[in-house]
């Protein structure tokens, strides 16, 4: 898939764990896990202003373009 | 509640209907059989069902006869089958499943069987009937208009199944 999931960089930079993560924006970590692989279909919004608010990043630093 | 209540009423219709079937095939192998040795039994064979005009004509296309509707009892049976099975894995949660879809594509395919039977049979005995003179009793040819729709059915499910995968995969 062209859009790729960088979150797992942000939380090494920001020295935070997965399950600290989904308990802080009120996912499971399953689907942090779907997240994270770049399985998943689609994002919220809401699901990406809770974790921009909790890593303190912007959705930029999350996802990004890479043409195949 | 309401839903629940009818699919419920409907499982064990289903069921019911699948053990009448297969009680009605199973007379009927066992007339054919009887009939074998004793052919007055050719006259009643289920419920009135009387091929011994067929019988007295030639023993292989009677046996040809009781053939059909053994297989058409036996396919009805067997979609009466799929239709418990299709009640039993139904999950009113999350009604969309891979399960459902391949169910409903079974159940349309032995319709259309159904219906290629019914065609073979009202042939055979139509050609009987003109050759012989006998009385016939043709098989309902309007399967394919069902064994359609259901198919439609089961291309909407599987769209369904997407969009429940989609919306599933959605955080």
């Amino acid at each position: 898939m062209a859009i790729i999931v960088n979150l797992d960089v942000m939380l090494a930079k920001r020295k935070m764990r997965s399950k600290e993560l989904a308990e802080i924006i009120g996912i499971t970590t399953a689907n942090l896990s779907i997240l994270k692989s770049g399985k998943a279909k689609a994002v919220r919004f809401s699901t990406l202003e809770a974790i921009c608010e909790a890593l303190d990043c912007q959705p930029s630093d999350i996802l990004e373009y890479k043409k195949d | 509640m309401k839903t629940v209540k009818i699919l419920k009423v409907m499982h064990i219709l289903s069921w019911i209907v699948f053990v009448g079937l297969c009680i009605k095939t199973g007379i009927i192998l066992t007339s054919y059989f009887i009939s074998i040795a004793r052919p007055e039994y050719a006259k009643n064979l289920f419920e009135g069902l009387d091929l011994s005009q067929y019988y007295t004509h030639s023993f292989w296309q009677y046996s040809s006869i009781v053939g059909y509707k053994v297989l058409l009892f036996s396919l009805e049976a067997h979609i009466a089958f799929l239709v418990t099975r299709l009640l039993n894995t139904l999950n009113l949660e999350k009604p969309f499943h891979e399960s459902m879809h391949q169910l409903m594509t079974k159940i349309s395919i032995s319709i259309f069987y159904l219906w290629i039977l019914a065609i073979i049979h009202n042939a055979h005995v139509q050609f009987l009937a003109k050759r012989y003179n006998f009385s016939m009793e043709l098989f309902s040819g309007d399967f394919i208009f069902l064994a359609g729709i259901i198919f439609i059915f089961a291309q909407i499910i599987k769209r369904g199944i997407e969009i429940q995968q989609e919306n599933d995969l959605t955080i």
